[in-house]
């Protein structure tokens, strides 16, 4: 079945107050994309016709994949992913966004949860297909309590001159899964992977990872940023993988620790699988305490000790989106 | 202003102050000069009250009050300043919050409103100007992919920001070229009254010839092993320090 396509049914400004939204329209997501509107709820599938000059939208419903394709020679795309994650558990279509070559897409995802008195489990499947010179920034904020737990699939294969940035803040009270394959398929293919994540109470966060170079000339850089407090728990398992044959080879992966508590436990699991000579590749990982040398120098400054934490982990967090302007981001970030 | 008193400090059992005695009088600069391990720095630490020096005897005042057992944050507060000798870098927070918060924490302790960020920014412009600092400058991380004398500069912006009533400079000179020095030198000079006082620690006489000391200390093995005037700073340039 081809998606159904009808005329908006609400008016861009409502999308600003996304609980509102929610709970007049009963539905799981809102994708927007600068005012415009895809509504999927439980029986149907809305899509504002208006998205339809910038983006192919098909919907696959015996598979459950919803594809959306950039137009050739379209400007730079904003493309919004909305979730308010409310009263139920369900399981999302897949999602594929595709860049066809010379487009580039700002892709901003942020899941947020109201205070769920029973527990909710999502899963999210998104894949992206970078083609030639594409450009695609993928920013990830989420924000749930201690009943909303997420199981999600990312992967991107990036061609040729294409790149791929990914920046996440998240902070979970909750069970969270990620999975993460990132291909790079094509010469000169870039990806920047930076994430931060905060952890309290029972939080278990888990993110297995794996970039993967499959051809010549390419560069990938991670950082990963897990803060751990309460009794949670965090696992990041990078594994940065180049096959051989393929050569000029550049890979940077950097894991850096916080725990808040002795009862906060932090796994970190850097991996290498090199199998080509001509590579540059760095990778370190740390988990420690608050560094009481940043600790004493804010101090110094007057700053009362629980402030001066508060200000080093933000300043963790902080440092996966430094330039981010969003005032919704920004108010989650603090 | 500031009164130490037969000090004994260690760091995981070395001992770094032995028996140390320092009288600092409102509008006096003093210079501590020593040689590499002398206790230059131990001494400044132990003075901000970090809590990797312990004190094991003696007594720090500050304005006739005991302050040895005073959080680094509370002697702050009091109006102790250390430029510290290795600004320490801290991703993802950048200047401005730094120094906000800074200055709130001043003004709270005083009894008086939070400044807001208009009337900040307009302070801290004028201040950075002072020290010839761009604008993009506090929007940097702190000190992180600062130079060397960013970072120095960033020290004294802090205390002419903070108007410290002791303000401790643990080789600011160190990293500095000249016209840096100058800058620095003059922010320092533009902050002395004759209440507010000086500590300088420095290798060098360049620093003591922009900012005249009143007394010159030459300390060795963790105590004060010689005092004199400004000149003294002459004569260990052209001696060293083994003379003493």
């Amino acid at each position: 079945m081809s998606a159904t396509l009808i005329n908006s049914t609400i008016k861009s400004r409502e999308l600003i107050q996304e609980v509102e939204i929610e709970e007049k329209l009963n539905s799981m997501r809102i994708p927007i994309m600068s005012g415009r509107h895809i509504i999927c709820d439980k029986e149907k599938l809305i899509i504002d016709d208006r998205l339809i000059s910038k983006l192919d939208i098909n919907y696959d419903s015996n598979n459950d994949i919803l594809r959306l394709t950039t137009h050739k020679n379209s400007e730079t795309i904003n493309l919004n992913f909305f979730s308010i994650i409310h009263h139920d558990s369900y399981l999302l279509p897949k999602i594929i966004i595709e860049c066809v070559s010379d487009t580039s897409l700002f892709f901003q995802e942020i899941d947020l949860d109201k205070n769920n008195d029973i527990e909710v489990s999502i899963n999210k499947n998104i894949e992206f297909l970078l083609s030639l010179n594409s450009k695609v920034h993928h920013i990830y904020i989420s924000k749930f309590n201690k009943n909303t737990n997420i199981e999600k699939d990312l992967s991107c294969n990036i061609a040729d001159n294409a790149s791929y940035e990914y920046s996440s803040i998240q902070r979970p009270l909750s069970h969270v899964k990620i999975d993460s394959t990132i291909k790079l398929n094509g010469e000169n293919a870039k990806c920047n992977f930076a994430e931060a994540i905060q952890l309290d109470e029972k939080a278990n966060f888990s993110h297995i990872l794996k970039i993967a170079h499959h051809a010549s000339s390419t560069i990938s850089k991670q950082r990963h940023n897990l803060i751990a407090n309460g009794e949670s728990s965090g696992k990041f398992h990078g594994t940065i993988f180049a096959e051989k044959n393929i050569y000029n080879i550049e890979a940077d992966q950097l894991s850096k620790n916080l725990l808040l508590s002795d009862d906060a436990n932090i796994k970190s699991f850097p991996i290498l699988e090199i199998y080509t000579d001509s590579i540059r590749c760095s990778h370190g990982s740390s988990v420690g305490m608050i560094n009481e040398n940043q600790l004493a120098y804010l101090m110094a400054r007057g700053i009362e000790k629980k402030l001066a934490i508060n200000m080093i982990i933000e300043g963790l967090l902080n440092d996966i989106l430094p330039h981010e302007k969003n005032q919704l981001i920004r108010s989650l970030l603090n | 202003m500031l009164e130490i008193e037969k000090l004994n400090v260690s760091v995981e059992n070395k001992i770094i102050l032995n028996d140390f005695s320092l009288k600092i009088n409102p509008g006096e600069v003093h210079a501590v000069m020593g040689k590499n391990g002398a206790g230059k720095s131990s001494l400044a630490q132990a003075i901000i009250g970090n809590s990797n020096y312990s004190i094991n005897s003696g007594k720090i005042k500050f304005n006739g009050s005991l302050i040895n057992d005073l959080e680094i944050n509370e002697r702050a507060l009091l109006g102790i300043f250390l430029a510290f000798q290795y600004p320490i870098e801290i991703p993802g927070v950048n200047n401005t919050y730094l120094l906000r918060s800074a200055l709130n924490a001043k003004l709270k302790s005083e009894g008086k409103d939070e400044i807001d960020s208009f009337d900040f920014l307009k302070l801290i412009k004028t201040l950075m100007n002072k020290m010839n600092i761009s604008d993009e400058f506090i929007h940097r991380s702190v000190n992180e992919g600062f130079s060397g004398g960013e970072k120095k500069k960033n020290e004294v912006l802090q205390m002419l920001l903070l108007e410290p009533k002791l303000c401790i400079l643990d080789e600011t000179d160190s990293g500095l070229d000249v016209d840096a020095l100058k800058i620095v030198s003059n922010g320092v000079n533009e902050l002395r009254d004759s209440e507010r006082s000086f500590l300088i620690i420095t290798h060098y006489k360049r620093l003591l010839e922009l900012i005249k000391p009143d007394l010159v200390h030459v300390i060795a093995n963790g105590t004060i092993v010689k005092t004199g005037n400004a000149t003294l700073a002459d004569e260990l340039d052209k001696k060293g320090f083994d003379w003493v």
